[in-house]
């Protein structure tokens, strides 16, 4: 892998960031009490650090997009490598060992992101509705509903929500990472995606694996008290209303859908996008949005 | 006692196992889906020389002269093709192969020319690795215990496991 110096640190900086706001969710999720910030009192301590690298790396990756510093290919390579390593081993660590970091979601965030998944595979690969009417309008109507769903249904559910971002995973970052000869212009931004979903969609894609051994425990009756225990640090029943949601899923719908025929941005990058927004700020929204709908 | 602790330190190490079996068959997997894409992109057809067979590593070699004029070595991987096209080949028989004629990564692959359906329809995870796939899914499916770790309070767990009657 040979990166340009202002994409091996924007692919960085994207890797971190999203690391950073998986540790700030989780703290939030679990209501861990945040520290408040030294700067900026009404934000948490987190957040400020995360707002600070955002705005230092992306003026380093401005200043290395201007000045094209001439790095020899070992060079390029030793940093890819120290991207790399360190990533893959925080991958198998929080995604295999010791799943902190994973964000909790609800039954709403399954759908807006099955949707994203969706719209992204369509016209990519044949698609057959009646197939696949039954279980998506199964999906979209236990979002509207208000009832608590059962451990069971919600850790198959939540197996899907795996599923959908292991298609993205195939979708999205490999191809910009692996592939040069990608049918888009590699810019800074889309290394900063690729880095931020990678992470987030690597850490799931292992995760996965670990999930689905976890989906055995519904085997056996005695054993489906672990479910029960386990399914409220992933999964959480609280729901914003249906009208911000159903509006919200047809925001994000008409998004992708205009990026598709006006060209923006890379399609895959604004779906990854999308996807680390509903999982990061779909809870906070629920909470804090103006009561405007 | 001795067989219970041996059955927990089972129980313990299976995840893990499983881990290994699904990286191994997404290895497979993937090996197998290149030299199919490295075939249909750059594949060219030849008459070869087999120079080696060896049954105990289901692999044999095959020598032939590449599409620019120099010469050729690739190997072939028996265990794509039936039990009487791996018995009927010898060294120095001559034969149609399928290489790929680029040198990308994976290039020292051949196919059998006129066996290339058995090579599309092979199965590219091995026995072994769904051997292990399976047994470990059976333990982990008894006892789940341990791939809860980290998300279930210890303790709870240890609970749960006296409650059923197994601690």
């Amino acid at each position: 892998m040979e990166l340009a110096f202002n994409l091996a640190l924007a692919l960085a900086t994207g890797i971190i960031v999203e690391i950073l706001f998986l540790w700030e969710t989780s703290e939030r999720q679990k209501q861990i009490a945040p520290q408040a910030g030294i700067l900026a009192p009404r934000v948490s301590r987190m957040q400020e650090i995360i707002a600070l690298v955002v705005l230092v790396s992306w003026t380093l990756i401005l200043l290395a997009e201007f000045f094209d510093p001439p790095l020899g290919s070992s060079t390029l390579n030793a940093i890819a490598d120290a991207i790399m390593l360190p990533t893959f081993m925080f991958l198998f660590v929080f995604g295999m060992v010791y799943p902190k970091l994973m964000p909790r979601i609800n039954e709403q965030t399954v759908v807006v992101v099955t949707a994203i998944v969706f719209v992204s595979l369509y016209g990519q690969v044949e698609l057959s509705p009646a197939w696949l009417a039954a279980p998506l309008a199964g999906i979209f109507l236990l979002a509207l509903t208000k009832h608590s769903l059962p451990a069971m249904l919600k850790s198959l559910f939540y197996f899907w929500y795996l599923i959908c971002l292991l298609v993205m995973t195939f979708l999205s970052s490999f191809d910009i990472l692996f592939n040069p000869e990608v049918d888009f212009v590699q810019t800074s931004f889309d290394h900063f995606v690729a880095g931020a979903a990678g992470v987030f969609f690597g850490l799931h894609a292992i995760f996965l694996v670990r999930f689905f051994l976890m989906l055995s425990a519904n085997l056996l009756p005695h054993n489906r008290y672990l479910i029960k225990l386990a399914m409220p640090q992933l999964f959480s029943d609280e729901q914003m209303p249906r009208t911000r949601f159903v509006a919200l899923l047809l925001v994000v719908s008409l998004l992708l859908w205009a990026n598709q025929q006006f060209g923006l941005v890379a399609d895959i990058s604004l779906a990854s996008l999308l996807i680390l927004f509903v999982v990061h700020f779909m809870d906070r929204a629920a909470q804090k949005l103006p009561q405007i709908l | 006692m001795i067989f219970a602790i041996l059955w927990y330190f089972l129980a313990a190490l299976a995840p893990l196992m499983f881990l290994v079996g699904v990286i191994v068959s997404i290895d497979q997997v993937s090996q197998h889906r290149r030299l199919l894409e490295n075939l249909r992109a750059y594949g060219a057809v030849t008459s070869a020389n087999i120079s080696y067979v060896d049954m105990e590593s289901r692999r044999a070699g095959v020598d032939f002269v590449r599409s620019d004029g120099s010469e050729g070595y690739a190997s072939l991987n028996l265990k794509h093709y039936p039990e009487s096209v791996t018995e009927s080949l010898a060294p120095g028989q001559v034969l149609r192969v399928y290489y790929i004629d680029k040198p990308v990564s994976g290039w020292d692959e051949a196919v059998l020319g006129e066996h290339y359906d058995h090579v599309q329809a092979h199965w590219p995870i091995s026995p072994e690795s769904s051997w292990i796939l399976g047994i470990t899914f059976l333990v982990i499916a008894i006892q789940p215990q341990f791939v809860f770790l980290g998300l279930i309070d210890f303790d709870r767990l240890l609970a749960g496991l006296a409650a059923t009657g197994k601690l």
